[in-house]
């Protein structure tokens, strides 16, 4: 281990890590011991070397508000290059390969995308860039020549594994470990960052320090020092190139920019989710629909980077994933839940604003497409020129909320239509429906057989007359007979005839004896016609019933006056009465009735859930339309 | 929307209560709802 002391000039950087911060990996303390600063063509990182004791170093990579911790391990010998130097190993005294052949065996052997097995862990080759080293700084295990330059391949593989390979003139070195987040690797001893951890900000910078535009001087004031690759100038309006403390113009800003003004103003902070975000960037992208948002990057030097993004009022926070979603039958999962896909397109950048992690430019075009669980929404990026894909997964959130947080002023514009991951006001509305009503059901039920079991239904009058028998007042008077009972309760009337081709119907009066006063007037009728056309057929019934509700308990008489069609006098018809009937159309009216406001808040839902999909490419609909034009 | 679940709660159970009393006393909820005239004369009660 050598003390570097601080080797070049290194630039400034928001990083909240400095020599001596402590640490703890999977249950393993470490302190920070030397930092190199490795730059490539688009930006810089730093590598910070940690000591965890007992001779054990590893390195701590930071970048983008990502922490990779890695330690080195002997390559494995069938790494492309390795048997080379294995052999060039045996035979000391040859003279060591060319600089640039060590690069193009680098650049060969990590291209993105390539599969490798390390150490029984598969991993794909995520990142492929050429490194130099800026400068050091601290103890390192190493001398770090600044100028040094390396081809270095980011691998990532399941479970949040990580690898490094770098190819340089030092050899081939493997370093392999995993990605982390800031919480879980639990720092202390951390720098001061004027502006976040003191209120104190930096009024004296050392002049080499400084950031200027190269088109008009105006000091470049980084909100994500170290880690912004390009930033607007809010002096011209120039997008300038901040990857390297010598800046460089990337465009002029068009004079439809200037003058714009985003909804959440660069340099805004607010706090969401707990953590305060500062707004550091703002893009305006449009799709090959020529639908436009907003998309707005969120930074805090210990949480990272996070997005905003805006459509027609409706909001997502966003946030960068480590590694690609596992895939369930073509739909990603995250948390045990699926997200089915929504849509695909073409995303390209129409404004810049503020600061960026990437050399983002006007006209820069993605293939995105967008994958949703309401609220919660994933989105896969491809560049054209690279083969990685970068996944985010996102939150829905109100207007009022991100207004609120960054306590914007004016009113808060309503949202227009729907959004792809909003969620469904019906849903949080029937939420408790799903307990609630089947137990309401199951209540119910319950009543209905106990109500069912515990009725008499017991034979009170069963009579048999003719049309024969009807009197001078054209009426048959019966027999009296006994309801019996404590409270009132149902009766069933049925009349049964054995008639063919013809109607009976019965007028009958159901007379209190005791008050001589008609409690009911009852109508029921059979028909029943048979015949043989084209075969045998019938219709009607020759027996039907009645119920008649809440009959007080007494003694009563029946005055029943037959109609005919065509007469028969002397065909007998039987009235039959049983009390304390079960009277199940109030089960099935009841139950209806229970029903009525699920239903109506299922319609709901399922109507919302249909004008959502929609607007999806991959809606049923969408499918449809294709048919119908094939038939054509 | 925080109304909604109380009330719907009350009016199912009161459904159930209307089923317990209805199904005792013999009342028929069908017979409530037809117009007077009709129930007078008999022609809308219940045909099984």
């Amino acid at each position: 281990m050598e003390l570097m002391g601080v080797q070049a000039q290194l630039p400034p950087d928001i990083s909240p890590l400095q020599i001596g911060t402590q640490g703890s990996y999977e249950g393993r303390p470490f302190t920070l011991i030397g930092r190199v600063r490795m730059g490539y063509r688009e930006g810089s990182w730093n590598e910070w070397c940690a000591d965890f004791g007992n001779g054990l170093w590893g390195w701590v990579a930071e970048a983008q508000g990502f922490y990779m911790v890695s330690f080195e391990v002997e390559p494995p010998a069938d790494l492309p290059g390795m048997a080379e130097l294995l052999e060039r190993e045996s035979r000391p005294g040859g003279p060591p390969p060319l600089v640039d052949y060590r690069l193009h065996q680098g650049r060969e052997a990590l291209k993105v995308g390539r599969s490798m097995q390390i150490a029984g862990t598969r991993y794909a080759v995520r990142d492929t860039k050429q490194t130099e080293i800026l400068g050091s700084e601290g103890s390192l295990p190493f001398t770090a020549v600044p100028g040094r330059a390396a081809i270095s391949g980011d691998l990532g593989g399941p479970g949040r594994a990580f690898a490094n390979i770098e190819y340089s003139n030092d050899g081939i070195r493997l370093f392999t470990g995993h990605y982390c987040t800031f919480e879980e690797l639990a720092f202390r001893d951390l720098r001061p960052l004027p502006g976040w951890t003191t209120k104190d900000v930096e009024t004296t910078r050392r002049e080499a320090d400084a950031l200027n535009c190269p088109t008009c001087g105006a000091a470049l004031n980084l909100r994500a020092a170290g880690l912004s690759m390009v930033a607007h100038c809010v002096g011209c309006g120039s997008l300038v190139d901040t990857s390297h403390p010598a800046v460089q113009l990337v465009a002029t800003a068009s004079i439809r920019q200037q003058g714009f003004k985003p909804v959440i103003p660069i340099g805004t902070r607010g706090t969401l989710k707990g953590v305060e975000y500062e707004c550091i960037g703002y893009l305006r992208r449009r799709d090959n629909y020529g639908y436009s948002w907003d998309e707005f990057l969120l930074f805090n030097p210990f949480a990272g980077f996070r997005w905003l993004v805006m459509y027609q009022g409706h909001w997502s926070f966003i946030e960068m994933l480590l590694e690609e979603p596992p895939q369930f039958f073509g739909m990603p999962v995250i948390d045990r839940q699926e997200f089915r896909p929504f849509s695909v397109g073409r995303a390209e950048v129409v404004y810049v604003l503020g600061e960026f992690y990437w050399q983002v430019r006007h006209g820069e075009r993605t293939e995105v497409a967008d994958f949703i669980a309401p609220p919660r929404v994933l989105s896969s990026e491809k560049y054209p020129e690279l083969a990685e894909v970068t996944w985010s997964a996102g939150e829905y959130m109100t207007g009022k909320e991100v207004h609120a947080a960054f306590r914007l002023p004016g009113a808060v514009p309503e949202p227009m239509g729907l959004y792809l991951n909003q969620p469904n006001p019906h849903l949080e509305k029937g939420r408790t429906l799903k307990w609630l009503l089947p137990l309401l059901a199951g209540v119910f039920l319950l009543i209905s057989l106990i109500a069912a079991a515990t009725r008499s239904n017991e034979a009170a009058f069963h009579s048999g007359f003719a049309m024969s028998q009807v009197g001078t007042n054209g009426a048959i008077v019966s027999e009296a007979f006994e309801l019996k009972g404590s409270h009132a309760q149902a009766v069933e009337f049925s009349l049964q005839a054995g008639l063919n081709n013809s109607w009976l119907e019965t007028g009958i009066d159901l007379v209190n004896v005791d008050t001589g006063q008609v409690e009911r007037e009852i109508v029921v009728g059979v028909d029943f016609y048979s015949g043989n056309d084209d075969g045998p057929w019938e219709e009607g019934s020759q027996q039907r019933s009645v119920i008649v509700p809440a009959v007080p308990p007494g003694e009563y008489r029946l005055l029943i006056e037959p109609s005919m069609d065509p007469p028969n006098p002397q065909l007998p018809f039987f009235i039959g009465i049983r009390r304390d009937v079960m009277v199940w159309s109030n089960v099935w009216l009841g139950f209806i009735g229970l029903m009525a406001y699920p239903i109506y808040r299922w319609m709901r839902l399922s109507s919302f859930e249909t004008a959502r999909w929609a607007m999806s490419d991959f809606s049923p609909s969408a499918g449809a339309d294709d048919d119908d034009d094939d038939d054509e | 929307m925080r109304l909604k679940t109380p009330v719907y709660t009350i009016y199912g159970l009161l459904l159930c209560g209307y089923l317990a009393v209805a199904s005792r006393y013999g009342f028929s909820l069908l017979n409530t709802m037809t117009p007077r005239f009709l129930r007078s004369s008999g022609a809308m009660l219940q045909h099984k």
